[in-house]
């Protein structure tokens, strides 16, 4: 029985080379994947989308059912201890929200349903699992969290004193503070729409101050992660030179 | 061809089809393609009337 489930393990992890069942079904789960997605494509349902909502849905549920099934071999712990982790793990609780959505098929349409059917957007998460470079990136960004925690914080509070300068130089301009946040945002980012723009000299000051700083500000987490992806590569080649 | 059967020998020796039935393999193998071309086949038909 244990070899079984240990079986079962493997063949829903990324495959092996020769493993013809593991590739057949990493093969089988990312189309239903980029199938499950394609609805977010189209303007109206269809008789297909439907199906395919359905079909996708099914396959999901039966991985996610095998995933936390096998989760003592996955977490390493044996017993309950491990299904409870397995479950509280990003990835199983992306697979979780990305089922959601096949009960919007048996419902009335309304607000709530149509929010819910946006679920769909989580299972492209899923093929994290499939991708090594993905893998290597994910790994980065954890490793880089605390340095682009700090740069998040950098931003927020950069965004929220020039909006709340802007907002006080330009009263006439912004109606909410909200706009505000929202010019504040913009000019960071280098976007620049133009749909609200100063007319006073101090408040184009700010503004052009926004622009310097935010060539400086956005291009960080760039830096970091490239830095982290670079240095996680040469890690991996200089394990397999060993 | 002495050598492909040796190989073949080896990676099923080695391999991890080990613990499974050759048929039952197969039969799974076939199952996930049957399913794959299933999705691909609804997919397209869901664009066509979808963008038509």
């Amino acid at each position: 029985m244990n070899e079984t489930k240990k079986r079962i393990y493997e063949v829903i992890q990324v495959s092996n080379i020769g493993d013809k069942s593991s590739r057949a079904y990493d093969i089988m789960v990312t189309t239903a994947v980029v199938v499950g997605l394609l609805p977010m494509t189209l303007k109206a349902e269809n008789q297909y989308t439907r199906i395919i909502e359905l079909f996708t849905s099914l396959i999901f549920i039966i991985d996610y059912c095998i995933r936390v099934y096998t989760a003592d071999y996955k977490m390493g712990y044996v017993g309950s201890r491990a299904y409870f982790a397995y479950i509280m793990t990003p990835l199983a609780i992306l697979d979780l929200l990305s089922i959601v959505p096949v009960i919007t098929l048996f419902l009335p349409v309304n607000s709530v349903i149509r929010l819910l059917r946006l679920f769909r957007f989580f299972r492209i998460f899923k093929l994290v699992r499939y991708s090594k470079t993905m893998i290597i990136i994910s790994n980065v960004i954890r490793k880089v969290k605390s340095q682009l925690l700090a740069v998040l914080i950098l931003i927020v509070i950069y965004i929220f004193v020039s909006a709340m300068l802007i907002f006080q130089l330009e009263p006439d301009l912004f109606g909410t503070f909200f706009d505000a946040l929202y010019w504040a945002t913009i000019s960071i980012t280098t976007i620049g729409y133009g749909d609200i723009s100063p007319v006073t000299p101090i408040g184009r000051m700010i503004t052009m101050i926004s622009a310097l700083v935010g060539m400086a500000v956005i291009a960080l987490p760039t830096g970091i992660i490239t830095a982290g992806y670079m240095n996680e590569i040469s890690r991996k080649k200089s394990k397999y030179e060993l | 061809m002495k050598d492909k059967e040796t190989k073949r020998e080896l990676i099923d020796d080695k391999g991890i089809h080990s613990h499974t039935e050759p048929l039952k393999v197969n039969i799974f193998v076939y199952f996930c393609r049957i399913v794959t071309a299933a999705l691909i086949g609804l997919g397209i038909a869901a664009l066509i009337v979808g963008y038509m």
